[in-house]
């Protein structure tokens, strides 16, 4: 069965010169188990995209549902992973992590054990009173995976989560990822991860949704069939990045370009 | 030239040895570092710490994993953690801090008395002293009040003879190893010499 489905989605914002369509027409569905990634340039609503799922925002037109059940409201079996990490520096690892426990109400009894398994999980032990500045940029998105986790989703959403990580952490973080996925005894079940970074899309997803340029429109869903641990080097990697690279420099409405747009600003 | 300290954190460590897992546990080590669009010297600190920490060896520029590295690459994260608390009580630097916790008064010492106890090897830094209380961090050996600044002994650690005996100034980290220790980058060593080293150190140590 699909966790999630969107459906013919379309979202725009109005400006003063009217509205302004970011995408258009958006269908796919992330099934149990699946890991998804969704690539495309700049501004091409990927983001959004995230944000309309996990019911944050509305789509303009179409539907998104969960478990066959409209999301119409921020749906609680979902969480999400920011490029910024988005922690409060006030507060240290331990208490991050309770956050979005204490906020779905969870009875403060069961909220120690969950937070000490997460913090286990995610490799934070000895880290729990730590605050976020102490932390290494690599601790501080393990504590953003831990407080993710710790709701025990169903779908992880990660935006960008790891263009912020210089690249020996981000190869780090990005085994991490793969292995609480592949745990059957931990969340999530499937995770759908925004990127810029083809390169990383294919390293980690099984399919790779390609969005256009604005407003955003399914290219392709290429399927990703390479054994993992999956060398970037190998001939079919590479053919496989050279082909999303292809469609997005091709199925956009300007001039071929050989390299997509910068990655976004690296938050600090 | 002290070469034990870690000059990386530890997920820059494991990020290299993610990376040659993903290159089959054995890569020449230019090809290692271009495959993450980065110059030699730029993994050459997590090179050199996964070397101490027995977890690779580097032999004429090529970098192999040792049979602990390959092991540590297939653990849970949280096993990963077990590994590397084994390996880090072996290095000079962690066995002289743990002494010097064991022996101190609460078993605390300040940043400045870390930095104390590695100047006898290298020029203090603040880098230097994050870089090691996070590793110390890391593997659970230590704990760290960021209100006091001070450094504190994990409890799991706090074996044999601690407890409040006759404080004596600690074993300088680092002797005649530190120096003659060859640079990974044209290292002929091999995981033997290492071990042998560290039983030496064990005797030095007491």
């Amino acid at each position: 069965m699909a966790l999630i489905r969107v459906e013919h989605v379309d979202k725009s914002f109005a400006s003063r010169h009217g509205s302004i369509s970011i995408m258009q027409n958006i269908s796919f569905e992330v099934k149990d188990s699946d890991f998804v990634a969704i690539v495309g340039p700049s501004g091409c609503g990927k983001s959004t995209l995230l944000r309309l799922i996990q019911g944050l925002d509305h789509p303009t037109a179409g539907s998104i549902f969960f478990q066959d059940q409209k999301v119409d409201t921020v749906c609680s079996q979902m969480a999400m992973v920011f490029q910024s990490f988005a922690l409060y520096p006030w507060l240290t690892v331990a208490q991050n992590v309770s956050f979005g426990l204490e906020a779905l109400g969870w009875a403060s009894e069961r909220i120690g054990a969950q937070v000490e398994r997460y913090i286990s999980v995610t490799g934070l032990d000895g880290f729990q009173e730590a605050y976020p500045r102490e932390l290494s940029g690599g601790m501080r998105q393990r504590v953003g995976l831990a407080r993710a986790l710790a709701v025990e989703p169903a779908v992880l959403l990660m935006d960008e989560p790891f263009s912020a990580l210089d690249p020996l952490t981000a190869e780090s973080l990005r085994e991490e990822v793969l292995q609480l996925w592949r745990d059957p005894q931990l969340p999530p079940d499937a995770v759908l991860l925004v990127s810029h970074n083809i390169e990383e899309a294919i390293q980690l997803a099984d399919r790779v949704i390609v969005l256009s340029r604005r407003p955003g429109q399914i290219l392709a869903q290429v399927e990703v069939e390479l054994p993992r641990p999956r060398d970037r080097k190998s001939a079919a990697f590479y053919d496989l990045t050279d082909r999303v690279y292809s469609l997005i420099t091709e199925g956009g409405t300007s001039a071929p370009r050989s390299r997509l747009p910068d990655a976004p600003p690296a938050a600090g | 030239m002290p070469t034990t300290f870690p000059k990386c954190n530890p997920t820059e460590m494991m990020g290299l040895l993610v990376l040659l897992n993903n290159h089959k546990g054995s890569e020449d080590v230019a090809l290692l570092a271009d495959d993450l669009d980065l110059e030699i010297d730029e993994i050459f600190p997590a090179l050199e710490f996964a070397e101490v920490l027995q977890l690779v060896k580097v032999v004429e520029g090529r970098v192999t994993f040792t049979d602990l590295g390959r092991k540590l690459v297939a653990v849970s994260i949280r096993d990963r953690k077990a590994i590397i608390r084994e390996q880090l009580r072996k290095t000079t630097l962690f066995r002289t801090l743990l002494r010097a916790l064991e022996s101190a008064p609460e078993h605390a010492l300040s940043d400045e008395d870390l930095g104390q106890i590695i100047s006898l090897t290298t020029t203090p830094s603040d880098e230097a002293v994050q870089n090691i209380v996070n590793w110390g961090r890391y593997a659970d050996l230590i704990r760290y009040d960021s209100s006091e600044q001070r450094i504190v002994l994990t409890r799991r650690s706090t074996g044999g003879k601690s407890g409040p005996g006759p404080s004596h100034p600690p074993s300088p980290p680092g002797d005649a190893e530190e120096g003659s220790r060859p640079s990974p980058r044209n290292s002929t060593h091999t995981a033997p010499e290492t071990e042998l080293r560290t039983a030496s150190l064990a005797h030095v140590l007491g």
